[in-house]
């Protein structure tokens, strides 16, 4: 498969709200962060997958951005298995490590946004 | 071997990252009794801005010889950003033994400044560049706030808490015996004596991380002077050496809590405690404490014990980063290892002043770099 290809697959489902994901076909491993070779057995047959968007908090901080206020961001581990980096909207409850979450993608800017699953 | 060294460092330097880098080469230079014309080999290395502002140097390797008028037989660009400084030593020297030079320059370092000034860390050119790119897959990495050393080893620290139980208090320890050490290091920024609580009253920059616990990015150069006839300082010998390049982004490993030192002091095989003095990478405490466990001094998670029952001062049983480290004197262009050689080779020179230890035999030295702790180093130094 192309880059390219891959690279269609993840810029439609971020329009789209969605999580996009590769699967290898020869060894399972599934990741979020694209390559045309699995970074793992070095096989090309990938599988582009959509992810559910559920996930939990593996790593999360806190800091102040000059502009934007206070701003979360950390690593949600998906329930698919595979890792990925995002903000986090807390809406006043203060997430933590585990806590459940949904991960959507804007589309535009191609930001991945993880808010708690309750909402 | 090293028959020659300088490093100078500055809050702010006035002048071109150029002036600095070819003073401080000078330096080492004289203290090798050697000229430029002696110099027919050079090692360096380079970060997004650190010089002059600029992206990238075209060529710089070439740049920096063409400054410093050296025609060298060997020439070497390290990329391993505050690990570079301690993998140049061993090349320098694997190069003198095969006959490829006689005396190797190695220089490091740049204007933290320039980049300070544009509100971003060398890890964050990209967001003042857009020919900067940091992975392969950017478009998708990028989207939104903000990876960068700080938040990175934020992370790290807050894993390493919530996995093993390692609190506040004992990363706070790292930063205030590491003061202690600097109180008598003339290179020091901070004159003043620190308390956990002070450190843990600083302000939080990214949770769980105080600004006491991070270094200060500050302009300077360092340079060694790798020769096959050294007539100045005590002949040095790598005793060990081990290097370690992980690739992954942090978020895909298995987790947080390990860096590559775990393999690359693995490689190098030699037992930490066999050495007088340790120097650490400390771009943070918790960079501190990852290696203490990585390179074998406690178990993995023990880390924070580890700190809170051992005195790590130089008066202490296990000195760690004698000088006070770059936690104390600033990092130069994002990079701390050249802090960490230079207070290696003083104290196997018996050069390092009022911070002198008594009879030192070997240094261990670790270094990390990379945006995503990516490469480590280890490198002990024997005389
Ligand atoms: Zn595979």
């Amino acid at each position: 498969m192309r880059l390219q290809e891959i690279q269609e697959h993840y810029d439609a489902a971020f329009r789209r709200g969605c999580v996009p994901f590769l699967a290898c076909e020869e060894c399972s491993k599934f990741f979020f962060y694209p390559s045309t070779r699995c970074r793992k057995c070095g096989s090309a047959r990938l599988d582009k997958r959509l992810s559910a968007g559920e996930g939990k908090v593996f790593a999360i901080t806190r800091f102040r951005a000059k502009d934007s206020g206070e701003v979360s961001y950390g690593i949600v581990q998906m329930e698919e298995g595979f890792r990925l980096y995002c903000n986090f909207e807390e809406f006043g409850s203060k997430l933590e490590v585990d806590s459940g979450v949904k991960v959507r993608a804007i589309g535009e800017t191609f930001q991945l946004l993880a808010r708690p699953r309750a909402l | 071997m090293i028959s020659g060294f300088s490093g100078k460092i500055a809050k702010k330097y006035e002048g071109s990252a150029f002036e600095l880098m070819a003073d401080v080469a000078m330096d080492a230079l004289n203290m090798a009794g050697l000229g430029l014309r002696d110099v027919d080999g050079l090692s360096t290395t380079f970060l997004p801005g650190v010089f002059d502002g600029k992206t990238h140097l075209h060529f710089q390797a070439s740049q920096v010889a063409q400054y410093l008028g050296i025609r060298p037989k060997y020439l070497d660009l390290l990329d391993f950003g505050g690990a570079s400084a301690l993998a140049m030593i061993p090349r320098a020297i694997n190069a003198v033994a095969s006959g490829l030079a006689e005396n190797v320059l190695c220089i490091l370092g740049g204007k933290g400044s320039e980049v300070r000034s544009k509100g971003v860390t060398v890890d964050g050119y990209d967001r003042v560049d857009k020919g900067v790119q940091l992975t392969p897959f950017d478009r998708y990495y990028r989207g939104g706030f903000d990876f960068n050393p700080v938040t990175d080893y934020a992370l790290a620290a807050q894993r390493h808490a919530k996995v093993f139980g390692t609190r506040d208090e004992q990363r706070a320890m790292i930063a205030v015996s590491q003061r202690k050490n600097s109180v008598t290091n003339p290179y020091a920024l901070y004159p003043e004596e620190l308390t956990v609580e002070r450190v843990l009253s600083s302000p939080v920059i990214a949770e769980p991380l105080h600004l006491l616990e991070a270094v200060y990015p500050v302009d300077g150069f360092h340079a060694f002077v790798v020769s096959k006839r050294n007539r100045t300082l005590n002949d040095l010998r790598v005793e060990a050496y081990g290097e370690a390049h992980w690739p992954e982004m942090p978020c895909e490993l298995d987790d947080l809590v390990v860096t590559p030192a775990l393999e690359s002091s693995r490689r190098a095989g030699f037992d930490p405690r066999r050495a007088d003095c340790l120097q650490l990478y400390d771009s943070f405490t918790i960079t501190v404490l990852l290696q203490i466990e990585d390179v074998g001094l406690a178990k993995k998670g023990q880390g924070g014990k580890f700190v809170e029952s051992t005195d790590t001062t130089r008066r202490g049983e296990l000195p760690i980063n004698t000088g006070g480290g770059s936690l104390n004197t600033g990092q130069p262009a994002y990079m701390s290892g050249g802090v960490l050689l230079e207070e290696a080779v003083r104290q196997l020179n018996g050069l390092a002043g009022d911070h002198q230890l008594s009879a030192v035999k070997s240094v261990f030295l670790n270094g990390i770099g990379g945006w995503g702790r990516n490469h480590s180093v280890t490198l002990v130094l024997g005389v």
